[in-house]
């Protein structure tokens, strides 16, 4: 039995801490301040505007339109099918990116061999890729998830090659000398170092998801909020089409905000929060 | 019959990639370390001390010559050895707690209650019981390292490899892991490979001194410490046979420190 010379310090361990949930509310907090501004404008509009403007018709026709659509059974699915598609591309893309990026950022040979042609791909804008992708695959939810998964890829599979390449030597030195197996050694260090890199990717591949999500189903009508939006403007419906782009605005600030809390709980053990 | 040494150089050349091409590290080194010994690595700074103790850990692999660790050649880390890097900030895993950093290296092997077992006994050992809980990020630079030195112990290596791994410490702290690292030494009958530049600490913690000079680098020196054990960090510095070991130390770097 030994003892330190110098006495350690009063434990701290088991203390109380501040669970994770006031971060992710102090986040939403903070996000909701920050929209005061646009809360601000539309209260100016809803009180200057005109409810016969068949441009700019006031906040509250805009909601009069979301309930007629909610009424005719549309907006609910719709919300619920671009949900799904960005929500399954997004695991896709994010699994597709890890493996990638992790294989690239591991080996320079595959670095070498791959990299112009992943950067060439990376170059081509999303709308270009949804006619191609339609003649090939096919109007479908395949074709879809195809279009939003190659744009929503790249900034997971970036992110993994430099977060790879950035482990620090000492770490893999670590790893060696303790003998994990290979699994071991991924799921035990590798993931979890990686993970802050990773879900740095997500945060940025989730925007594109949703873009890329809205211009498919609106290039190709396929069911979904875009070609709800792109319905309403043919129609000369005004007030759907913001009060759509509401709904469109909620659900990207939901799903950031969404995020940032998972990352805030992943991260929390890493002492990155 | 002779009994095996734990370690065990012969002829070894290690090469390293450099700027001009591959350059020579270490050249025709000849060692042996006897079990239960406490050996140290002295040396100036970029003389190979690292280079030496990675390729008896497998870390790196040799050009020529043998790097024998229990009778069987050394290509890539081998069971039994437990390496304990100087930079402990990146050694632990920061998203782990103390217990499941020292569990790392034995919870495949072991089942659940002498997993738990081995765990609090390493972890006593480093005299961190209250930390168990406690995320590394949280502890200080110290009690960093004694998680690290506790991730080997768990392991209960015959072969500890340590690469100054009090060099970044303050003073008291440095005593306090040293009399530790001689406890755990004492209580499990290690073989410990002990690389620093701090003579003092040398001496007093080692059987063994082992003096690399030159570039590429061959043993100058070896020089047996004859202290008594148990160590004590007032006693044993005031011992004469300490004074002349550090004379003597000095001495041979005089001319390093003047170069
Ligand atoms: N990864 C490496 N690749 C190529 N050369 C290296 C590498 N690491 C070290 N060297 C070279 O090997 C020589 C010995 O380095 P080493 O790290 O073993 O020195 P050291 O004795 O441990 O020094 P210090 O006390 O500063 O840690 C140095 O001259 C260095 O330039
Ligand atoms: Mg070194």
């Amino acid at each position: 039995m030994m003892t330190a010379v110098n006495a350690p310090a009063p434990a701290v361990a088991g203390g109380k801490e501040r669970p994770w949930i006031f971060h992710a509310a102090d986040n939403v907090w903070s996000a909701l301040q920050g929209l005061l501004p646009l809360i601000a404008l539309l209260l100016l509009w809803q009180m200057l505007g005109d409810s016969r403007s068949p441009y700019f018709p006031p906040p509250s026709t805009w909601a009069a339109a979301l309930i007629d659509r909610t009424n005719s059974g549309d907006l609910i699915p719709a919300v619920l099918v671009t949900l799904q598609s960005v929500a399954a591309a997004l695991i896709l893309a994010t699994s597709l990116g890890v493996g990638i990026g992790g294989l690239i950022g591991a080996s320079p040979a595959l670095a070498r061999c791959l990299g112009p042609t992943l950067e060439f791909l990376r170059t081509l804008p999303p709308p270009t890729i949804v006619p191609v992708a339609a003649l090939i695959i096919g109007v479908n939810e395949t074709m879809k998830l195809f279009v939003i998964v190659f744009a929503a890829l790249w900034p997971v599979l970036l992110n993994t090659t430099l977060g790879v390449r950035s482990l620090h030597p000492t770490l893999l030195e670590a790893a060696r000398s303790l003998q994990l197996g290979v699994v071991a050694r991924m799921t035990k260090i590798f993931l979890p170092a990686l993970l802050p890199s990773i879900l740095t990717g997500v945060r940025v591949a989730a925007p594109l998801a949703i873009i890329v999500s809205l211009l498919a189903e609106m290039l190709t009508l396929m069911p979904g909020l875009g070609a709800l939006l792109l319905m309403a403007q043919r129609n000369f419906n005004a007030a759907e089409v913001f009060g759509l782009l509401t709904v469109v605005g909620s659900f990207g600030f939901i799903l950031n905000a969404a995020l940032a809390a998972f990352e805030s709980w992943a991260l929390m053990p890493q002492g990155r929060t | 019959m002779t009994i095996q040494p734990a370690f065990q150089c012969e002829r070894l050349c290690i090469d390293l990639p450099g700027a001009p091409g591959v350059r020579r590290i270490i050249e025709d080194l000849d060692l042996e370390v006897g079990r239960g010994q406490f050996v140290s690595i002295l040396g100036g700074s970029g003389t190979g001390k690292t280079t030496l103790l990675r390729a008896l850990a497998g870390l790196t692999s040799h050009s020529s010559g043998r790097a024998v660790y229990e009778g069987r050649e050394v290509r890539s880390p081998v069971p039994g050895m437990a390496m304990v890097f100087q930079d402990y900030a990146h050694a632990l895993l920061m998203w782990r707690t103390v217990r499941r950093n020292v569990a790392l290296g034995v919870e495949g092997r072991l089942r659940n209650g002498e997993l738990d077992q081995k765990v609090q006994n390493a972890i006593r050992m480093v005299g961190l019981e209250r930390f168990r809980d406690e995320y590394p990020w949280r502890l200080s630079g110290g009690m960093q390292q004694r998680v690290q030195i506790a991730r080997a112990l768990a392991m209960e290596p015959s072969a500890l490899l340590m690469d100054e791994p009090f060099g970044a410490l303050d003073a008291m702290t440095k005593a306090s892991l040293q009399d530790q690292l001689l406890a755990v030494q004492a209580e499990t009958g290690a073989t410990v490979l002990f690389v620093t530049h701090d003579i003092e600490e040398a001496i007093y913690l080692s059987n063994t001194i082992i003096l690399l000079k030159g570039s590429p680098a061959h043993i100058a020196r070896r020089i047996t410490v004859d202290l008594p054990r148990p160590r004590d960090q007032i006693v044993t510095k005031e011992l004469p046979e300490y004074l002349r070991l550090r004379h003597q130390l000095f001495e041979a770097f005089r001319h390093e420190i003047h170069a």
